[in-house]
């Protein structure tokens, strides 16, 4: 699906990120973690295509993501980044419409996908509200709504191919939402989708994920399932915190407490 | 009040857009057909056979007068929409890149040194159109070199536009005030009645190419108007959802360049049109730009139609520039557009 290999990343003299391998399969829900500046987001934009990498490549699907026709590519790979204004009163609805923007759909099916995917969020009572006066999460719940239409415009079930980048897209959710999103993108990798998604909340991401990828100072510290995580000190080194590793009291995967 | 505005819109959203601007700019039509140091009554108007005195006025006189106002208003509304669409700030106007500052320019060299250039005294056929091809030119020039001065590492960067329009304004101003310390008594009047915007000269033969000129441009731009909107998500979301962005930026900042420079050549400085009615657009029917660039077309026409009757009836048997009446409407809806961004913390 997405195969990234000795990915390198240099601003003007500052080396970004440096030499990262990895593979995201079809179904895989890939977590990338790391410190504040750790090269999470730049790795993000390097692989969605927005920034070119100085070293390596990127493959999408057997194919180098430069050789892919702009609009092919947002007909199978989304990203949602952590840029969430918009400067006009634009609706809900129309909003999460410009997700539909690399299709042609008619009204009626465009209606359809834009009301499937807000119901999906829990957003669908909102649909004429004017986005700018919504919550920070709220606006995060729709934005995740326009990224999700892309991907989903036909309403397929089989959603192999289909790539989504999302950058810390609980940051502004409570709770009872952060649980919400992550279950959802559980069923859409069930289905064959394949998701990239930066988070910072260490315990969400070994419950969630099916792989980890750790980065410090854009190099990979950590790259494997998160249970081989068990009994070692990598998130204490990494992040340079006091914390207690216990065991999830239902799975057999490791969560972390603050010390006091 | 919040449930009259809430049952207002509803009304509002009921009636087709269109059909609603089209009745205001119809009736707007017809009563600056009517008004003026002449009188004609509103049956004159609507009378298309016969032939009298009122018909004459309003065939050569009212009615190329209200098209141009029409076409004026309407190209400098829908630049306003795409520079707001554009710089994602609900504070841009055509002005702020400067090529109405650089069209003006060039005007006022033609006033000052016009009379030295041998070739534009013999060439008779040329001189009613000289000031119009000054200004296209100057527009043209203006937006080239800010186009050049914007693009960094082959990008086109909206800040780097927004900081070049800064400086070519400050340029133009300089320049257009040297002019006026140079020039003579009679050619600083002709450089100061220019520069406030006027339509008094509009003739037949100027509104077919103004409409020849715009048309191409409008049906492009609403064809692309959907993809104006994904620019209100960002740059970096746009090409996320297929946009070829920097491509795109392009054409619309030539479109916008031809279309100010066009309305400056036959009309002068006339403000505040392009930030007033997109505005007006998106309080009544919202913020999406496929309704707001074709409706900002249509409420530019009535909206320009209007000031230009109130510049020609306020001081009869004179007129007003018409840049002075947009200018002191717009100036204070300007302020208060200002202080209520400020108020809703924006």
């Amino acid at each position: 699906m997405l195969k990234v290999t000795q990915l390198s990343y240099q601003h003007q003299r500052d080396t970004l990120l440096s030499d990262i391998t990895f593979d995201l399969l079809a179904g895989e829900l890939l977590v990338v973690l790391g410190p504040n500046g750790a090269g999470k987001s730049t790795l993000l934009k390097c692989c969605a295509g927005t920034l070119k990498p100085s070293q390596g490549s990127i493959h999408l699907n057997n194919t180098t993501l430069e050789q892919w026709p702009l609009n092919e590519l947002a007909q199978s790979r989304a990203v949602l980044t952590q840029q969430l204004s918009i400067p006009f009163a634009l609706r809900v609805h129309e909003v999460v419409s410009l997700g539909l923007s690399p299709w042609s759909l008619t009204i009626k099916e465009q209606d359809k996908a834009i009301t499937d995917v807000l119901n999906m969020v829990g957003m669908a009572h909102f649909s004429d509200r004017v986005f700018n006066s919504l919550s920070g999460g709220e606006q995060q719940r729709v934005q995740l709504a326009r990224v999700l239409v892309q991907l989903l415009a036909h309403g397929e079930q089989d959603l192999t191919g289909k790539l989504l980048f999302l950058d810390e897209p609980i940051s502004a959710l409570d709770l009872q939402q952060q649980q919400i999103v992550m279950r959802l993108l559980k069923t859409m990798t069930e289905r064959g989708m394949s998701i990239f998604c930066v988070l910072h909340d260490l315990n969400l991401a070994t419950l969630y994920a099916d792989t980890l990828l750790i980065i410090e100072r854009g190099e990979t510290v950590y790259y494997a399932t998160p249970s081989k995580m068990h009994h070692t000190s990598v998130v204490e080194n990494t992040y340079k915190a006091d914390l207690i590793q216990i065991d999830h009291s239902e799975k057999p995967l490791p969560q972390w407490q603050f010390r006091h | 009040m919040s449930e009259l505005v809430q049952s207002l819109t509803k009304v509002r959203q009921s009636i087709s857009p269109y059909l609603y601007l089209f009745i205001l700019l119809g009736g707007i039509s017809v009563w600056a057909l009517t008004q003026g140091a002449y009188q004609i009554s509103w049956f004159s108007v609507l009378q298309t056979t016969g032939y009298s005195l009122d018909q004459d006025i309003i065939m050569d006189v009212r009615l190329p007068r209200l098209l141009m106002a029409m076409l004026v208003g309407t190209t400098l509304a829908v630049s306003g929409a795409l520079m707001q669409a554009l710089f994602r700030n609900p504070l841009a106007d055509p002005g702020l890149l400067g090529i109405a500052a650089g069209a003006s320019v060039a005007v006022g060299l033609l006033i000052v040194f016009g009379e030295h250039w041998q070739f534009l005294q013999q060439v008779e056929w040329l001189k009613p159109y000289t000031s119009s091809f000054a200004a296209f030119i100057g527009a043209t020039i203006t937006c080239s070199v800010i186009f050049r001065l914007s693009k960094n590492q082959g990008k086109v960067s909206v800040l780097h536009l927004l900081l070049a329009g800064i400086a070519i304004n400050a340029i133009a101003g300089s320049a257009t005030g040297l002019l006026t310390y140079i020039s003579s008594d009679e050619q600083l009047r002709a450089l100061t009645f220019w520069a406030m915007g006027n339509l008094g000269g509009a003739r037949w033969e100027h509104v077919f190419t103004l409409a020849s000129l715009l048309s191409p441009m409008l049906i492009f731009l609403v064809i692309k108007s959907q993809q104006l909107n994904l620019l209100l998500l960002g740059e970096e979301e746009a090409r996320y959802l297929g946009l070829d962005v920097e491509r795109f930026k392009g054409q619309i900042v030539l479109v916008v360049a031809l279309l100010v420079g066009v309305a400056v050549a036959f009309s002068g400085l006339i403000g505040f049109i392009g930030l007033m009615v997109p505005h007006l657009v998106r309080m009544m029917f919202g913020s999406d730009n496929r309704l707001v660039v074709p409706c900002s077309a249509i409420l530019g026409a009535a909206l320009l139609t209007s000031a230009d009757t109130v510049a020609r009836i306020l001081v009869i048997p004179a007129e007003l520039p018409v840049g002075l009446v947009t200018s002191l409407l717009g100036g204070p809806f300007f302020l208060w557009l200002l202080m209520r961004n400020i108020k809703g913390g924006q």
